[in-house]
């Protein structure tokens, strides 16, 4: 039998206030990612759900228990995060600020990430030429040219169309699929949860509410009736951690 | 070239309008200039006499000039240490709740009040010019600062922790991040904060209406003590000269200088 291989992070009983005078977030959540395991955060607005992420990936400190996270991480932000004066090529080879390969290489696998997303040819273009979901590749580039282990992700759809939203999740999926990497999405749509995610947690009242298991074939459907029925499932643990 | 199509841009929130070259030049520095000019003929009865321009008018220009470099050089030192501040203040809350009180009354401050000890304490040392140059200066730190400021509540907070995400050092974040995205609001503070610079190099000029007496501080060379002096002597003739010589260079550094970088600026805001 194959020795089961570390969690690629783990929360061990994190508290998490912004500042001691704020009330605090985050009580005693604990939980792991198993390695190439794909996991959603969902729940109420105010809920802590981007605090999990800017905990994993060290931008906050827990003010009790720890986060262990080994992994080389990357994220990708809600609005793309695009610095406006640079354009898309520049944009991504900003992911190599910690550990550069030198301007050759960097601009091949530059090129490379952004054509893998389908954008090759808008490399030169400002982001404010972009479309919304045009921005959103560009983020999700940036983030996979450091071949990161652990891809996390901030409401990477919240600002798009039904239908583009609807390809990008379909790209998501594909680098799940393709990649050696490790997903955390937070996502304020329990259909989207659903369609990508093996396990979807519902975080509220500062705390884990509940877990669903998603043990559907890939690639899903959102009309699915086992979809479907995971989906009401979630919205009802929601709706009670939101009492 | 005179019907190519630009874009005339105000610093004044995001305004752009279509016009013309022509149309730019005509609204940007001939209409500015003769009202200007119409109203001051008008007011002192005075036409330009041009025998005494000529003579005049290789002065005015030098004037013009050293209080262009005065005025430069003021802001120069706001810039270095106005931005510094900005950041500094912004670096933590703890550090915006002690200094921001500071900044904010040293902004109030009628800096005119403070004239006769400035100039006091730089006739003292034997350098008077460092009191205009530091009478500019402090007007138009504040606008930078608090512009900086302002800026830096600007930038997106996804942008800022994309910065750390991608390991960015403090410095790089500063220069690759912080300082692109200051520039839209910093150039606004530097229209604003030279054109403020320009009141104070009329009055800061003058030494000799707010020195003490005894002081024997003489008035500096310069396009403002030449207005004022004008003025007091009644030569309209000089005065309107001088004036007209001071809206064409503010209306040609507004079309040639703040229009093109208001133009690049528009690259570097979020949307």
């Amino acid at each position: 039998m194959e020795p089961s291989r570390p969690p690629i992070l783990s929360f061990n009983d994190v508290s998490f206030a912004y500042d001691r005078s704020l009330p605090t977030v985050l009580h005693d959540v604990s939980f792991s990612l198993k390695p190439r395991s794909f996991t959603a955060i969902v729940g109420p607005s105010g809920g802590g759900k981007s605090t999990l992420l800017r905990l994993a990936i060290g931008l906050d400190r827990p003010t009790r228990g720890t986060v262990v996270n080994a992994a080389r991480t990357r994220m990708v932000f809600q609005s793309g995060a695009l610095l406006p004066w640079l354009t898309a090529l520049e944009n991504v080879k900003l992911a190599f600020a910690d550990q550069p390969k030198g301007e050759a290489a960097e601009n091949r696998e530059a090129h490379a990430a952004l054509a893998e997303l389908g954008i090759r040819e808008f490399a030169d273009a400002y982001p404010r030429n972009l479309s919304g979901g045009q921005r959103q590749r560009v983020g999700i580039a940036r983030a996979l040219v450091a071949a990161p282990e652990l891809m996390l992700l901030d409401e990477p759809f919240s600002a798009l169309d039904t239908e583009t939203t609807a390809r990008l999740v379909e790209e998501v999926e594909r680098l799940y699929r393709e990649k050696n990497m490790t997903f955390l999405m937070v996502s304020h749509s329990i259909e989207d949860a659903v369609i990508l995610a093996d396990e979807i947690l519902v975080v509220g009242n500062g705390g884990i509410a509940g877990t669903v298991a998603v043990e559907i074939p890939r690639p899903r459907r959102r009309d699915d009736p086992m979809a479907l029925r995971l989906a009401a499932h979630a919205k009802d643990l929601i709706g009670r951690a939101s009492h | 070239m005179a019907l190519k199509r630009v874009h005339y841009y105000s610093h004044h929130g995001r305004h752009k309008h279509p016009t013309t070259v022509l149309h730019r030049f005509a609204t940007g520095i001939v209409l500015p200039v003769a009202l200007v000019m119409a109203a001051g003929a008008i007011v002192t009865t005075a036409w330009l006499a041009p025998a005494t321009y000529t003579v005049q008018a290789g002065t005015l220009v030098a004037a013009l000039g050293a209080s262009m470099l005065r005025l430069l050089a003021a802001y120069a030192l706001a810039l270095l240490i106005g931005v510094p501040l900005g950041l500094l203040a912004e670096r933590s809350r703890r550090f915006e709740s002690v200094l921001l009180p500071i900044y904010d009354v040293m902004e109030s401050l009628p800096v005119l009040a403070f004239f006769p000890i400035i100039i006091l304490f730089f006739l003292d040392s034997g350098l008077l010019e460092g009191a205009a140059v530091f009478m500019i200066f402090f007007t138009i730190l504040w606008t930078i600062s608090f512009s900086t400021i302002g800026g830096i509540h600007q930038i997106p907070e996804d942008v800022r922790s994309a910065g750390r995400v991608f390991g960015l050092s403090a410095w790089r974040r500063l220069t690759r991040i912080t300082l692109p995205a200051l520039f839209p609001p910093l150039l606004t503070a530097s229209i604003l904060g030279i054109a403020d610079g320009w009141n104070i190099v009329i009055v800061a000029e003058t030494l000799h209406a707010y020195a003490p007496v005894n002081s024997h501080a003489a008035d500096l060379f310069g396009i403002g003590s030449i207005l004022v002096n004008a003025s007091t002597n009644g030569n309209n003739a000089l005065l309107l000269s001088a004036m007209g010589l001071l809206v064409v260079t503010i209306a040609i550094v507004n079309l040639f200088v703040w229009q093109p970088l208001l133009a690049r600026a528009e690259r570097f805001k979020f949307e």
